[in-house]
């Protein structure tokens, strides 16, 4: 059997070649602190498939960038001046700016609107998914941000898609898709994401997911604007539809270890999301409890609360009451420099 | 040892198996990739059976158990070349009756074992097996043999026949039990070969979508790279104007994938060109001028066949900016344009009619005065040697 594939799809920002190494070492580094003996090593059985879409929201940046800077050159070597030509070139400064709407926010608008980019995206992620399908055994996708909604068109488009009357054969669906900080209720207009094939079903004829998970953090704003798994969404009914094979995974509030609660690292490295993970792609006995427990425990010592009253506990300790004397004062100092420095 | 504990073990050995069996297995069974980007467009059942049976993709042909020796007969007896149309009808017939010869073998051995922990297996089997075995309901078309997700065990002790034993109870060792385990093992192996056989004959199915997926990705290269290039607020007017989706499903989604548009809306598209008036004591009567296409239209020629932007053409109308003396400095008029960096059209500025000719991007531009100035001393210099000067 072929290694199991793993694709891993970003959300929006600038995002280099060899952006998942992190994720990666970090899916990997989880898998290997929490799998039972009975489970394969994690190069044995899995390989992962990085993605990079941002690349064509670059290249129009660029292109605008350099139609910008022609026609500027233009405007002072002819002497000519234009409000209107001002203008023009003073918006495509803006979105070709490395500031966060530039870089960040843009690529939600040029995904969501221009659509000649928006299939340009989907074209290229299918060609990917494809890739990754064709080997013999199971694969996988785990979208983050403005990722979870290019999967889910992408596998849309890609699966009701018809050559010749004939679409890809679900055969070759993706075995588990994870989305994490999914934003494809709100970000995705051509498709309703509720009704499109994008669902977990026992049978290949309603849908193209064998399963489906869905992340979110409380304080997490930006799936938080349309969130997919609410009271009004129909995601909630597919838990009764196909069990486990829809999961939603509210991370706790206190699953809080940087600001960046948004981030794709943040999200993996939650305990929640840890096990219902690697059980999703390892199998039933892939965990080993014990291990599992420990890595719940070192992950809570490391979030905010914890901080915070591990903070609280030794100032309580090393503090001496009002440090009215120099020699009070001096101690405290030293204590803390300790505890902090080492 | 319990039922459950028994069940368990089961589902253990059940994927020790799995992995036994694929890992064993000839690299070309296991390595799709030259298997995928080889594979012909329609291709004999009997050649794919042949081809796993050069590779070894299921054992020595004294390996194979009643299962797959009946799979491998009824797919082997026909040699000739069929539509995909009559390979699919082939392998559901296929898949249909070995799936039901195996249902059936399964329920028959578990009411037929004599000891209850031996039924237990069967029956947990059997459970497992209706698990894995999609269903053929209703309208669905789809069968597929799917692989339990039991692989990720590895059991570190599997140590062939003595292991099985290790796995019954006391009361049934080296007996019925052990080989249910076997059989269970050779089910399996008939069940995996019915997988990849399945997955060989959808290959073509797959393929073609790859190679649509990869012209698609070379069409949007062109129109971007080589149809006109549009501005932000311009990709956001086509996009409203050309790229409306013409296939819906039943809830109103769009379905597939759109089609590149086979022309491009300009609007307020500034451009570059050089302009030309008649014009006395200039130094030269091209300038720099800036044209902003108020509306223009630029039709995409692709080309049928290979489907790639063989090249386009446009019109539009234009007002230019341009710095001349004895003439106005803006002008209106129509520009022509022909795959993407050439362009000329006509302005008529106040009383004066200019020309303009775009010869692509600010380096031109800024270098025009000095190769103008380098061809005058080339001039300069030929006639000086033929002595015309």
């Amino acid at each position: 059997m072929s290694k199991h594939r793993i694709v891993l799809v970003h959300g929006m920002g600038s995002f280099d070649k060899d952006w998942s190494k992190e994720i990666q070492e970090l899916i990997k580094s989880n898998y290997t602190k929490v799998k039972s003996e009975y489970a394969t090593e994690f190069d044995k059985r899995f390989k992962f498939v990085e993605v990079n879409y941002n690349s064509f929201f670059e290249e129009r940046r660029e292109q605008w960038k350099n139609q910008n800077e022609e026609l500027k050159a233009a405007l002072t070597l002819g002497g000519i001046s234009s409000s209107l030509l001002d203008k023009i070139t003073s918006l495509s400064d803006k979105l070709t700016s490395d500031k966060f709407y530039a870089t960040h926010a843009l690529d939600v608008v040029l995904y969501r609107y221009i659509k000649q980019l928006s299939e340009q995206v989907r074209t290229y992620l299918a060609e990917e998914f494809i890739k990754a399908a064709k080997f013999r055994g199971p694969w996988s996708i785990i979208a983050h941000s403005l990722g979870t909604s290019v999967t889910h068109d992408t596998l849309h488009a890609l699966f009701t898609h018809q050559i010749k009357h004939k679409t890809l054969d679900r055969h070759f669906r993706p075995t588990n898709v994870w989305m994490l900080a999914n934003v494809s209720r709100v970000v995705s207009d051509d498709v309703d994401v509720y009704k499109s094939v994008v669902k977990p079903t026992f049978d290949p004829s309603n849908g193209v997911v064998s399963e489906y998970f869905n992340a979110q953090h409380p304080f997490d704003p930006f799936p938080n604007v349309k969130a997919f798994h609410s009271n009004n969404g129909e995601a909630t009914h597919w838990r009764n539809q196909v069990g486990n094979r829809y999961q939603h995974i509210l991370l706790p509030k206190s699953d809080v270890t940087e600001l960046n609660v948004h981030g794709f690292s943040h999200y993996l490295k939650s305990p929640l999301v840890t096990r219902a993970l690697i059980l999703s792609i390892g199998g039933a006995a892939a965990i080993d409890d014990e291990k599992m427990k420990i890595y719940e425990k070192n992950y809570q010592n490391k979030t905010v609360t914890a901080t915070t009253n591990k903070v609280k506990e030794k100032f309580e300790e090393i503090s001496l009451g009002s440090p009215s004397t120099i020699e009070a004062f001096i101690s405290t100092t030293s204590e803390f420099r300790k505890w902090i420095i080492g | 040892m319990n039922n459950g504990d028994y069940a368990k073990y089961l589902a253990y050995v059940l994927a020790t198996a799995i992995l036994l069996i694929a890992n064993t297995a000839n690299a070309a069974c296991t390595n799709k990739e030259d298997t995928f980007d080889n594979a012909r467009e329609s291709e004999p059942v009997s050649d794919i059976i042949s081809t796993f049976t050069a590779n070894g993709c299921y054992g020595e042909d004294q390996d194979n158990n009643p299962h797959t020796k009946k799979i491998l007969e009824l797919l082997s007896y026909d040699k000739s070349e069929k539509t995909p149309e009559e390979l699919e009808a082939l392998f559901l017939a296929v898949e249909s009756d070995i799936q039901s010869e195996l249902r059936k073998y399964t329920q028959g051995k578990s009411t037929e074992s004599k000891f209850q922990e031996t039924k237990d297996a069967w029956a947990a089997y059997e459970k497992a097996f209706n698990t894995i075995a999609i269903r053929k309901s209703g309208e669905s078309q789809y069968w597929l043999v799917q692989q339990p997700n039991l692989s990720a065990f590895a059991y570190p002790k599997f140590e062939g026949r003595a292991f099985l034993e290790q796995m019954c109870p006391t009361l049934d060792i080296s007996s019925n039990c052990s080989n249910a385990i076997a059989e269970t093992v050779q089910l399996i192996r008939a069940f995996n070969l019915l997988a990849t056989i399945t997955e060989t004959s959808l290959l073509p199915n797959a393929i073609t979508h790859l190679n649509d997926t990869k012209l698609r990705l070379q069409q949007w290269d062109d129109y971007f790279n080589k149809a006109e290039p549009l501005w932000f607020t311009e990709l956001g007017l086509n996009s409203i104007l050309e790229m409306k989706g013409t296939r819906f499903d039943d809830n109103g989604n769009l379905i597939g994938f759109r089609d590149v548009p086979d022309k491009q809306h300009l609007f307020l598209h500034p451009t570059t060109a050089l302009q030309y008036f008649e014009e006395e004591d200039s130094d030269s009567n091209f300038k720099p001028a800036i044209l902003l296409d108020l509306y223009g239209i630029n039709f995409l020629d692709w080309n049928k066949t290979t489907r790639r932007l063989d090249g386009s053409m446009g019109a539009s109308l234009t007002i230019s900016y341009s710095n001349h003396e004895d003439s106005d400095d803006y002008g209106w008029g129509i520009r022509i344009f022909n795959n993407k960096n050439w362009s000329f059209g006509i302005t008529k500025h106040s009383e004066r009619v200019g020309i303009f000719l775009s010869i692509g991007v600010v380096e031109q531009i800024s270098d025009w005065k000095k190769k103008v100035s380098e061809w005058e001393t080339e001039q300069e210099s030929w006639k000086e040697e033929l002595g015309i000067k």
